[in-house]
């Protein structure tokens, strides 16, 4: 190589030890590597509309579909109560927190799994891989988003002050989605049944969910079980944020804020600690 | 500041394998209803201990590599060649034992990790080099070498999977060429392109001890290892058997010492390189018989059975399978070859049996190897590099000649006029 290698240069001293590292020192490195996680994360973009006829215009027909059909079935058909707002645009902004809570489940949940080498041939901090599933997850809200934002002149929603705190519920909805993605991702590389038990996770969780529904429907004495779902929170929060046509949903808000939180904090202990035998075992 | 790049104490790694059923052997994989019977098991107190096999990959191995350094890693499979790479390049961590590396470690231990083949060959090159450790700045800045280098310019733009395999993977080292890291880590990606682009991958890879950096080279091949390296480290089941010496002499102990006996392979169906979806359940040496036998005799007739698994019931007619005959150094004598499946008749079977019969054995004595090669779609998928290491016996017809000690290969039939 013609390159000199720099006299000068700072070594960089490497350890090999048996013993764990530290979730600080993991932290560390995942920053010495997070030019990778965008990387990774732009890749998953790119791959996820390739040879499709409509490319990426999927981004858009995904959560209109799925609010269409939400409307037709519950709205229409079972009358489910939509706090006297219009049902379409009811749904939609529940499922800006939803969708991206799910996919984001969905694929980092497999996302370990998918490329066995890139945990047995090479070295990087591999929660890098279920966190780019995560974030790129998040050019699909962006997307929806901006869809919302058309819908609602057409349903007469104003754009309310609210609307400033949909960036902090943002934090929390991805924090949640990545917590519990990584801890899917890392138990799926040891039983690979949680690739098959995902799914239904996932659709149990959505009909927990106040998405095609209001949360309003539970009846008094029996929320507090409802709101231990902690994407209960984030949900009323965004609808809080779009319509604002109820009082602001503090205490399932808070939970919803603190269990993200430590969601995402277990997922990366657990995580930690699985990740050494990754590639013995997978 | 101390002198080595690489100091390797005392590392030992332990594997559980644990069998599945009679047939296969799986490395570490875990099924929930196991571990879940297992705990009722537990607690019923029919605890049924050693249902894991303990197997140490690698024990008490130590060495020391300074800069400057091309050392090769010599010995059979299983020797422990990978896995003393695989915990230096971190990607699983040593069971005992630690080892320090000064410098930035690159690893080679496939050609092309991270590559996707709906991506372009442009979008490839980024996120393969993100992967192998080098930041977007520095990708930008060897572009242009990268893409020379890889000699697949009109193809940039296009998706990988309409590469050949052997664009592909030309496209990925060169990637990974351009790396220029302080310690080098490769594992047997030699055998890439043709003879000049495989010349100037050597040349990288020699670069990287000439500007001070280190290298470990794992490869089979002894001709390219007495090429490239100046130092060699031999391992056997696991252990340092011959420790850092000067690469003539590594290869000597490992040919002559190591190498001469007669060794039939067992061959375990879920071997790490024999697990795909089609898979070798066994490999045998036949005489004139059919009973089975570990010889080879030159100038006789030989036969080889060769059982496989195709558990998918892929269409065999896209496999083909490679006999490799080869001198211990590695290199190809002779290259038989042939799909699993001919005719359409047998095309989806789930199992099945081909022999290649040879009607005379044309190849001198001495030691030999034969390595086992499946491919699908011209992908390989096994690879067992050595499924027969051993002799191929003098045959009558040269000791009726009196021929003393013939030298070469190949057995010419000759005859001498005046």
């Amino acid at each position: 190589m013609i390159n000199k290698v720099h006299p000068k240069a700072i070594v960089r001293q490497t350890i090999i030890e048996p013993e764990t590292d530290s979730i600080g020192s993991s932290l560390k490195e995942l920053w010495t590597f997070r030019e990778l996680l965008l990387i990774l994360s732009e890749r998953e973009v790119s791959l996820r509309y390739r040879q499709t006829f409509l490319g990426v215009t999927w981004v858009v027909i995904q959560p209109l579909l799925t609010s269409v059909i939400f409307t037709i079935i519950f709205g229409k058909l079972m009358k489910a109560p939509s706090d006297n707002v219009a049902y379409e645009i009811f749904t939609f902004a529940g499922l800006l927190s939803w969708n991206l809570f799910s996919q984001s489940l969905q694929r980092a949940g497999i996302s370990l799994t998918k490329d066995i080498r890139l945990i047995t041939k090479i070295f990087f901090p591999r929660i890098i891989i279920p966190l780019a599933s995560t974030l790129s997850t998040l050019i699909d809200f962006a997307v929806s988003l901006i869809i919302l934002f058309i819908l609602m002149p057409f349903y007469k929603t104003p754009f309310l002050l609210n609307l400033l705190i949909i960036p902090i519920l943002l934090v929390f909805n991805v924090l949640l989605a990545a917590g519990v993605g990584i801890i899917f991702a890392s138990l799926n590389v040891y039983y690979r049944d949680f690739t098959y038990v995902l799914p239904f996770v996932v659709q149990i969780w959505m009909y927990a969910s106040p998405l095609a529904y209001s949360a309003k429907l539970i009846p008094q004495n029996w929320s507090w079980v409802y709101n231990i779902n902690p994407i209960v929170g984030i949900i009323n929060g965004f609808r809080w944020a779009v319509f604002g046509n109820s009082a602001f949903p503090t205490s399932s808000l808070i939970y919803s804020a603190i269990s993200s939180i430590v969601i995402f904090f277990v997922s990366l202990v657990i995580f930690n600690r699985l990740e050494r035998s990754f590639a013995d075992v997978i | 500041m101390s002198t080595y790049t690489i100091r390797v104490e005392n590392i030992s790694k332990k594997y559980n394998i644990r069998p599945t059923t009679e047939k296969g052997w799986r490395r570490n994989q875990r099924i929930l209803s196991d571990d879940l019977s297992n705990i009722f098991r537990i607690l019923q107190n029919q605890v049924e201990q050693n249902k894991t096999v303990k197997f140490w990959a690698l024990t008490d191995v130590s060495f020391e590599a300074n800069p400057g350094d091309v050392i090769g890693i010599i010995g059979r499979n299983g020797a422990g060649k990978s896995t003393l790479l695989k915990i230096l390049s971190r990607v699983t961590k040593p069971t005992s034992g630690r080892a320090i590396i000064n410098g930035r470690v690159g690893s080679l231990l496939e050609v092309g990790t991270g590559f996707h083949s709906e991506l372009t060959g442009r979008e490839n090159i980024f996120i393969s080099g993100a992967i192998i450790g080098m930041s977007r700045d520095e990708i930008k800045k060897k572009f242009d070498e990268i893409v020379e280098f890889s000699g697949v310019r009109e193809f940039l733009d296009t998706p990988v999977k309409r590469f050949s395999s052997g664009m592909e993977v030309r496209l990925a080292f060169s990637v990974a060429a351009h790396l220029e890291p302080e310690v080098l880590l490769v594992d047997e990606v030699l055998a890439v392109g043709d003879a000049s682009f495989q010349q100037k991958s050597l040349e990288k890879i020699i670069g990287v001890s000439k500007n001070g950096g280190t290298v470990l080279f794992v490869s089979h091949n002894m001709t390219a290892m007495s090429a490239i390296c100046n130092k060699g480290l031999v391992l056997k089941n696991g252990k340092v058997a011959f420790p850092v010496a000067p690469i003539n002499e590594a290869i000597d102990y490992y040919q002559n010492i190591d190498g001469k006996q007669h060794n039939v392979q067992p061959l375990l169906p879920a071997a790490k390189e024999n697990s795909g979806p089609i898979t070798i359940t066994e490999f045998t040496l036949l005489d004139q018989n059919n009973f089975r036998t570990d010889n080879l005799t030159n100038g006789m007739p030989a036969r080889f059975k060769i059982s496989f698994e195709n558990s998918h019931r892929l269409p065999l007619t896209k496999t083909l399978l490679t006999i490799l005959i080869k001198t211990p150094a590695g290199d190809v004598i002779a290259n038989l070859n042939r799909p699993l499946a001919i005719s359409s008749s047998n095309n989806l079977d789930p199992k099945g049996t081909v022999y290649c019969n040879i009607k005379k054995l044309s190849i001198l004595p001495g030691n030999i190897r034969i390595s086992l090669l499946l491919d699908y779609e011209s992908k390989t998928i096994v690879n067992i590099e050595e499924a027969y290491v051993g002799e191929i016996d003098q045959g009558s017809h040269l000791l009726d000649k009196q021929d003393h000690f013939p030298q070469g290969w190949i057995d010419i039939e000759n005859d001498w006029t005046n």
